[in-house]
């Protein structure tokens, strides 16, 4: 699935499974959550100078969790919302799926349901742009 | 989720910034910062308000834990690439060669953030440059002599390096425009 799905998921329920898989444990942040507007540079291929093509907004978490029993996990999450809530219980879900602890799961469910969301803007697009489909080798052959 | 406490927090960062900010205004002014580094001493406070993935950091004498250099996100380099510097005030700055800047961009010179034993206390140094009328007096227990005859040599203005002296809670600072008498 890709890596976007969580934050497509419902951001209440991220949250919620967040804090329930944060329970007794303590969590550590590695890096300050962070949101707002990040510019976007390219790099053009002939000479190799950098660009921007512009900002997109953005939510970035690192974090640790330590549990008495089975140790540490930590986790990571950048997404494409201005959102660090959303973004560090993100970190909090892919520490716990990483390690392989109970609650990954649910947050298999969670990104099955952001899956789906993704899935369906997809196929909109997708049926948006048949619409605009223009084939060019027809019109050569009338020109025949 | 989120329970970062100062100085981690974006109005403990600003804070510290502004605290900074003045300190700079008024060379050999006592700043007390406690109140936004959240327990921590005051360099944490200093770095974490001046410090961002941009800019570049060298811990000279080891005195971050992984947490804290984690959480600042600034570039480990070494010294003579370090846009700021943390060191150990009480011990002496052998060998450290920090980044003066050069006459197209005296800009570059190092920030030093020295940890001391206290900031307001102890032997008095006298202050003249800009930002003072006239003279002020600093006091500053537990910094080695070495670092005013190492700054002597790197500061020829435009070209130098700016201090900040940081104890538990408290900061000063000396930027190279000012002249120091120990």
């Amino acid at each position: 699935m890709p890596d976007c799905d969580l934050s497509l998921a419902p951001r209440q329920e991220v949250l919620d499974l967040a804090a329930a898989l944060a329970v007794g444990r303590r969590l550590e942040h590695l890096a300050v959550p962070q949101e707002g507007l990040w510019l976007l540079q390219l790099e053009e291929p002939v000479r190799r100078d950098g660009w921007f093509v512009g900002e997109v907004p953005v939510g970035q978490a690192c974090i640790a969790l330590h549990d008495a029993v089975r140790g540490e996990a930590r986790g990571g999450a950048v997404l494409l919302h201005a959102d660090r809530e959303l973004a560090t219980a993100a970190a909090v879900c892919d520490a716990v799926v990483r390690a392989g602890w109970p609650g990954a799961e649910e947050v298999a469910r969670l990104r099955a349901a952001g899956a789906a969301v993704h899935a369906r803007a997809a196929g909109v697009r997708a049926a948006i742009l048949e619409r605009t489909r223009v084939d060019f080798s027809e019109l050569g052959q009338e020109d025949a | 989720m989120i329970d970062l406490d100062h100085p981690w927090t974006a109005d403990g960062q600003r804070l510290a910034f502004r605290a900074v900010l003045e300190a700079w205004s008024r060379p050999g002014t006592v700043a007390d910062v406690a109140a936004w580094s959240g327990g921590s001493r005051a360099r944490t406070a200093v770095l974490a308000g001046m410090c961002d993935a941009a800019t570049t950091l060298h811990d000279a004498h080891g005195l971050l834990g992984d947490g804290d250099r984690s959480r600042l996100g600034a570039r480990s380099v070494v010294a003579g690439s370090a846009a700021f510097i943390l060191a150990d005030g009480t011990r002496p700055p052998d060998g450290l060669a920090p980044a003066c800047g050069s006459l197209l961009a005296p800009e570059q010179g190092a920030t030093l953030v020295l940890d001391c034993q206290a900031v307001g206390e102890g032997p008095a140094l006298r202050l003249r440059g800009p930002g003072i009328e006239s003279s002020a007096e600093l006091r500053v227990l537990g910094i080695d002599a070495r670092w005013w005859t190492a700054r002597a040599a790197w500061c020829a203005f435009p070209l130098g390096v700016d201090l900040i002296l940081c104890d538990a809670r408290r900061i000063a600072c000396i930027p190279r425009t000012v002249a120091v008498e120990a």
